[in-house]
């Protein structure tokens, strides 16, 4: 959700021409039908796990197959904020957009083969607990729950919430807070109570509905259009019929404001003058993607899920077929959108713009709602919007559930260690009626951005604060020299240098083609994609630096958390020894004390238990089974990673197949 | 004649390239067509692939020499008759039995000639 450039708000008084609600039979019955096939779904899988334990609950058990993995990456993934994002983008500035999907197919395998098979072996749930494994202390790992629990709400929710408000809007007329909140407390349903695995299968189900309905409008709109080569010959010429300026005094319109970018086919563009430069989209996204596959605590969770690391392979190479998909489904429809209605998707004129969609500053962010109220019948409109669903709930329910992972598992482990498994269960729930509220909160926020540029904010929050990160893990994982001080140092210094741009940046505004922004070129004459590179490559370093100006961590306390000793089976000392036994000493004194108070009040507790409460406790996953099961604290057996041979053979070559296909499309569009 | 229609067709060939690139405009400014690009990079990408393979299995092969050369002078250590730094023959030689190393049956003289 990096591509959107120009804001679309949630106006609720605006007039549209040819606003459509979806108040027909057929298009209502599909809804509908979504809706209770999501909650079959959701209802079946509580069936399927136990969800009693933290393992159960928050890893699914460890018992995905593959499909499930794969599937669930690619809706986590692919969310409405791609759907609006990547259209729009596209409908502005042509197929370079879609680069920052198909980067995405060479970051997955990097997970699958190089991160996740650490991850696995070390055992760990978090990615913060990862980092603890690794380098010891508390303050790095409370650093990384931190500012990913803000990315979360400040990037991947708000964005989602933003173009699933866009889309409401423009496709349904609905009240927005009507229609948000019904959505996100069906989604906190299924995800409270059924945790990943519920999760992971209505993911597969609703990888389903995105990929058949973007289809349809894919051929609706290719056949309004006339074809492939016809888009490409049109594109080029797509320009509104008002294009003066209104107001000569206060603004002048230039004609590459309005006219279609000559190498809109291309996805490698000039370093200099192109708007997303190729050595930025070839490295640059790449960064910023190692961060998002390989090291957020959303993507590797469902890996983490699987049943076995030949699963995980499996699942990535799924995941990369699949993100071949949105060039062709959202990306080409937002250029035909372009074709099709230059005077409102190609608006230029700021006082024509307004009227058109509620914002001066421009309008391809409504091209694929556009499409869907125009170009598709009747019915299938129903289809469309149950799409804008699937990939609004599944992308939010995947953040509501990961982000409780973290607080549970990181923050409020610190702050209760005695927390037993059933307490942390409960408390990873209420977490998502919190995160569920705070988004109901944004609803205002989103709608007081009028004239507010905030895709072009979270597109930065992204660019800025992430790299860091990545490069964090990438030598943490890589390289055994590297210790806590150096990964402490590099992620505060990294943190600083990418405030360093975003502050100035917020502060003078990005501006527009009309009314370009003041910003200094110091400040923000770097591309974006560019900086976010030179930041990746400080931040490493700094903490290479600071790693060999200081003590090495002895290899006693790595094996098994690192790529080169992922295989050894020696005793590891951990770091956090020391914190983890305090825990499970409070946590055995707590279940002691517990348990004398239960032989106390026995008798007493059993009158009083009526239905309700044993049909409330059935539901949020066996509740007195639980209670007997964490009592003696079993030592956990290490997680496998080895591989059958033949499996193994097959994933590998298919995974260079995969590439050599990704290869192909770069080259044939580069 | 020849000349004429040779100009003729010359002149006709060049319309036809201008016209077809001022009708597909900037999407032909491509030297090459979009396929053939595609399966040069794929190309490309296989012979990369290839070269890494082969790397990492002269690497792995000669890595696993390595610790198969290490554990062999161990073995070595542990078989000679104490003397670590004497490489004679007579370190490994067995003392009791002389003809230990000798093979018997074909140092004998008695040779098998077939009668004609």
């Amino acid at each position: 959700s990096l591509y959107t450039d120009h804001p679309y708000p949630a106006c609720a008084s605006n007039p549209l021409s040819d606003k459509v609600s979806v108040n027909n039979p057929a298009d209502l019955s599909i809804i509908v039908g979504y809706f209770i096939m999501v909650i079959g779904v959701g209802i079946w899988s509580m069936f399927r796990t136990k969800r009693g334990t933290v393992g159960g609950y928050f890893l699914a058990g460890r018992s995905m197959t593959w499909w499930p993995v794969g599937a669930s990456l690619f809706a986590s993934n692919i969310g409405s904020g791609h759907f609006v994002g990547l259209a729009g983008t596209g409908a502005a500035s042509g197929i370079a957009v879609g680069g920052f999907e198909w980067n995405a197919l060479f970051i997955v395998l990097l997970l699958g083969w190089l991160f996740v098979p650490v991850y696995l072996t070390a055992g760990v749930i978090t990615m913060p607990q990862y980092l603890k494994k690794r380098f010891g202390g508390s303050r790095i790992s409370l650093y990384l729950s931190v500012i990913s629990l803000f990315l979360y709400i400040f990037t991947k929710i708000s964005v989602d919430m933003f173009s699933g408000a866009v889309f409401i809007q423009q496709a349904l007329g609905w009240n927005i807070y009507v229609a948000v909140i019904t959505l996100l407390l069906i989604t906190a349903l299924y995800t409270v109570t059924g945790g990943l695995a519920a999760l992971m299968y209505t993911d597969t189900f609703q990888t389903f509905v995105i990929i058949a309905g973007a289809f349809v409008l894919t051929g609706f709109s290719f056949a309004e259009v006339g074809g492939y080569s016809a888009l490409v010959v049109k594109y080029s010429s797509a320009i509104p019929s008002n294009f003066s300026s209104m107001d000569p005094r206060r603004y002048n319109i230039s004609p590459d404001c309005y006219t279609p970018r000559p190498d809109a086919f291309s996805l490698l563009r000039d370093p200099t003058t192109g708007d997303l430069p190729w050595p930025g989209v070839v490295f640059g996204i790449a960064i910023v993607g190692g961060w998002y596959w390989c090291t957020d605590q959303v993507i590797v969770q469902r890996c983490l899920a699987a049943r076995s690391l030949t699963h995980v392979k499996a699942g990535c190479i799924m995941c990369g077929y699949l993100k071949l998909l949105p060039m062709f489904l959202m990306v080409f429809p937002g250029m035909i959108s372009r074709v099709l209605y230059p005077d409102e998707v190609g608006c230029v004129v700021p006082e024509v713009c307004k009227r058109v969609c509620g914002t001066e500053v421009g309008c391809s962010n409504i091209a694929y709602p556009k499409l869907v109220v125009s170009v598709m019948p009747n019915g299938l409109r129903g289809l469309m919007l149950a799409v804008m669903l699937a990939a609004l709930m599944s992308s939010l329910a995947s953040i509501f559930n990961s982000s409780s992972t973290l607080f549970t598992m990181d923050i409020w482990t610190r702050i209760r260690p005695q927390a037993a498994e059933r307490e942390l269960i409960i408390v990873g729930r209420v977490w998502v009626l919190c995160i569920v509220a705070i988004s109901i909160c944004w609803i205002p926020v989103v709608q007081a951005a009028q004239s507010g540029q905030l895709f072009d904010y979270i597109q930065s929050v992204s660019s800025y604060l992430a790299p860091p990160i990545a490069s964090v893990f990438l030598l943490a994982v890589f390289v055994k020299r590297v210790n806590e001080m150096g990964a402490f140092w590099g992620l505060i210094g990294g943190l600083l240098m990418g405030l360093c741009r975003m502050l100035p940046e917020f502060w003078f505004g990005t501006g527009s083609c009309i009314f370009p922004s003041n910003c200094p070129f110091l400040v923000c004459g770097i591309h974006y994609l560019h900086f976010g590179i030179i930041l990746f490559f400080c931040t490493s370093v700094l903490v290479l630096l600071v790693s060999y100006c200081s003590m090495p961590i002895d290899d006693q306390h790595l094996y098994r958390l690192v790529f080169s000793l992922r295989h050894s089976k020696e005793e590891r000392k951990d770091l956090d020894w020391e914190q983890e036994e305090k825990g499970r000493r409070a946590r055995r004194e707590a279940a002691e004390r517990m348990r004398e108070n239960d032989n106390r009040d026995a008798v007493a507790e059993e009158e009083g238990k009526s239905g309700i409460c044993s049909l409330v406790g059935r539901l949020c996953g066996g509740g007195s089974q639980a209670q007997e099961q964490d009592t003696p604290e079993a030592p956990e057996k290490l997680p496998d990673i080895s591989e059958d041979p033949v499996w193994k053979y097959t994933v590998d070559s298919n995974a260079l197949i995969m590439m050599a296909v990704a290869v192909f499309m770069w080259g044939y569009y580069a | 004649m020849e000349k004429l229609s040779a100009v003729i067709s010359c002149l006709l060939l060049t319309v036809a390239a201008v016209t077809a690139q001022a009708g597909q405009s900037k999407a032909s400014e491509r030297p090459l067509p979009q396929w053939l690009t595609g399966i040069i990079a794929v190309s490309g990408f296989l012979f990369l692939a290839f070269v890494s393979i082969l790397v990492k299995k002269a690497w792995c092969d000669s890595s696993r020499e390595k610790v198969s050369v290490d554990s062999e002078k161990q073995n070595e250590f542990i078989m000679t008759n104490g003397n670590t730094y004497d490489t004679q023959l007579s370190a490994v030689r067995s003392q009791e039995y002389r003809n230990a190393y000798d093979n018997l049956v074909i140092d004998s003289t008695d040779d098998k000639v077939t009668a004609m």
